[in-house]
């Protein structure tokens, strides 16, 4: 068993480190999708910015918000909120997806699994443009803001890559898992404060704080919006986080040279 | 993955290795099936322990050292590809042990991780990292490569508009241009016209040539004469004989080795 750790152990590490094998890979993937169009991945920043901009008015209104407060608010969640629920799908067929490669050649896992998280952080920095005027506007993101919430951003991929090799392995066993994961983000959507406020719960604030998720996403909306850094999110996120580690490295461990027979 | 072996250091010893894989259906890859089997028992979990397992290799062992070439000969199905696999570090063996020391080069499917978008040289570079190349080695590489699938600008469009020939010039020119201690092959390549294949033919025996090591799975039997000093046969997964040098020569000048028909 011990060695079978070590070998875990050794496939995250190196895996992380072969940045120009899942750079390119994950770089090809997102060209891939959007190789003969003029305005390529930022069709997906423009979608976005429709949305964000019809449903702030909509939702402002129905929640009876200010608009400034609200858009802001809306804009970092939803764009996060595509980050997490994109990368929690395509995580699931990391290693379904790569089925030729992985009968092919010898690479360490993670490597499939980054290529995935690789290609969604691509998406989202397009996606990142729409921040630039909605920080402007709101006029309150401070450079210690702006540089933890890149800092979130960063420990967000991180725990994408616990989820990936966690989701990857299960869901090449397991067929149906993707799914059911499929299914669960859209609740978790609406459970999630990313249309509406925390604060409109009230004393079921609890609600929305046993809820990782929103953790996970105030370590990037909170300094934006405000410029504070949240450190009840850092520590739950942090607590997460380590759990996360552990399950995916004892999977990786127990799993990981099954997958090649999986998949 | 480091290429600074000792020569004396490369080699392949396998010890009773055991592959055998496990076929699932849609019933088998369910999760409610699991969680029936964890719970109920009887019915459905003799169900589902009735998943078919193949054995694709059973309780092989050798040994391969520098200058071994060796040739894998047995009927479809027989396992010759899964031991290429498991000699690339694929597939691990549920029991025995396999020790595989030296850079390994497979030239197992030449069209792995194409982008069919993307430009030639993309492709070349995509190619190469994917072998193990390091960026800096890619970059070095490319013009020879390059220059060796002769297709000129055509590498600066999309490889989707390239004929099947063109394509395979450019995978056998990347794939051959990779320097390994241990070389796995399914079969030889031959590629192109009767120019090119001329060409390709010496570049692939170039390449075998200065590789210690040669694992080639063929249903040619002159093939194998010509380039292995061993055969190991392969009959549903077990070894049944192995010849060497020698006895090798004899038989295979005799046309007497029997082979299966490619």
């Amino acid at each position: 068993m011990h060695h079978r750790l070590n070998q875990a152990l050794s496939d995250i590490g190196r895996g992380l480190y072969m940045t120009h094998v899942w750079a390119l890979l994950g770089l090809h993937d997102v060209k891939q999708r959007y190789r003969r169009s003029s305005l390529g991945p930022f069709w997906l920043t423009l979608s976005m910015a429709i949305m964000i901009a019809s449903m702030g008015v909509l939702y402002a209104r129905l929640f009876g918000q200010d608009m400034e407060d609200y858009l802001p608010f809306l804009a970092v969640g939803l764009l996060l909120w595509t980050f997490i629920s994109t990368a929690l799908n395509e995580l699931c067929s990391s290693f379904i997806a790569a089925d030729a490669m992985i009968k092919q050649v010898k690479l360490p896992l993670t490597v499939y699994v980054a290529r995935v998280v690789w290609r969604n952080l691509l998406i989202l920095a397009h996606n990142a443009v729409i921040l630039v005027p909605v920080a402007l506007w709101s006029g309150k993101a401070t450079v210690l803001g702006i540089v933890s919430a890149a800092l979130g951003i960063v420990f967000l991929a991180g725990n994408a890559v616990w989820v990936g090799l966690i989701l990857g392995i299960v869901c090449t066993r397991f067929r149906d898992i993707p799914q059911i994961v499929a299914s669960l983000t859209q609740i978790v959507f609406f459970l999630t404060p990313i249309l509406w406020k925390p604060e409109v719960l009230g004393n079921k604030i609890w609600v929305a704080t046993i809820n990782p998720i929103f953790h996970f996403i105030e370590l990037v909306r909170a300094p934006v919006l405000t410029g504070a850094i949240p450190w009840q999110s850092w520590a739950v996120s942090l607590f997460v986080s380590a759990i996360l580690a552990v399950i995916a490295t004892s999977l990786l461990a127990r799993f990981g040279h099954r997958v090649a027979y999986w998949v | 993955m480091s290429s600074n072996y000792r020569s004396n250091a490369i080699g392949i010893v396998a010890d009773r290795i055991i592959v055998s894989f496990p076929i699932f259906n849609a019933a088998h890859r369910s999760l409610k099936r699991t969680v029936l089997h964890a719970t109920t028992g009887g019915r459905v979990a003799r169900e589902s322990e009735s998943r078919v397992m193949v054995c694709a290799l059973d309780q092989l062992s050798f040994r391969i050292g520098p200058g071994d070439r060796v040739g894998l000969v047995g009927h479809n199905g027989s396992g010759k590809t899964t031991l290429l696999r498991v000699l690339s570090g694929v597939y691990e063996p549920i029991f025995g042990s396999i020790s595989v020391e030296g850079r390994v080069a497979s030239l197992l499917d030449l069209n792995l991780g194409m982008d069919p978008e993307a430009t030639g040289y993309e492709n070349i570079r995509l190619r190469a990292i994917l072998a193990g190349l390091t960026p800096r080695d890619v970059e070095d590489k490319l013009e020879e490569i390059a220059e060796f699938t002769e297709l000129d600008e055509y590498l600066e469009m999309p490889v989707r508009t390239y004929s099947s020939g063109m394509l395979l010039r450019l995978a056998f020119a990347v794939s051959t241009s990779i320097d390994a201690d241990i070389l796995l092959m399914d079969e030889w390549l031959s590629v192109g016209d009767a120019e090119f294949s001329k060409k390709a033919a010496e570049r692939l025996e170039g390449l075998v040539d200065r590789t210690p090591i040669l694992v080639m799975a063929s249903h040619d039997p002159n093939l194998i004469g010509k380039m292995c000093n061993r055969v190991f046969r392969l009959e549903h997964g077990k070894m049944t004989e192995e010849l060497r040098d020698s006895q090798l020569r004899k038989t295979a000048t005799s046309q007497q080795i029997p082979l299966p028909p490619s």
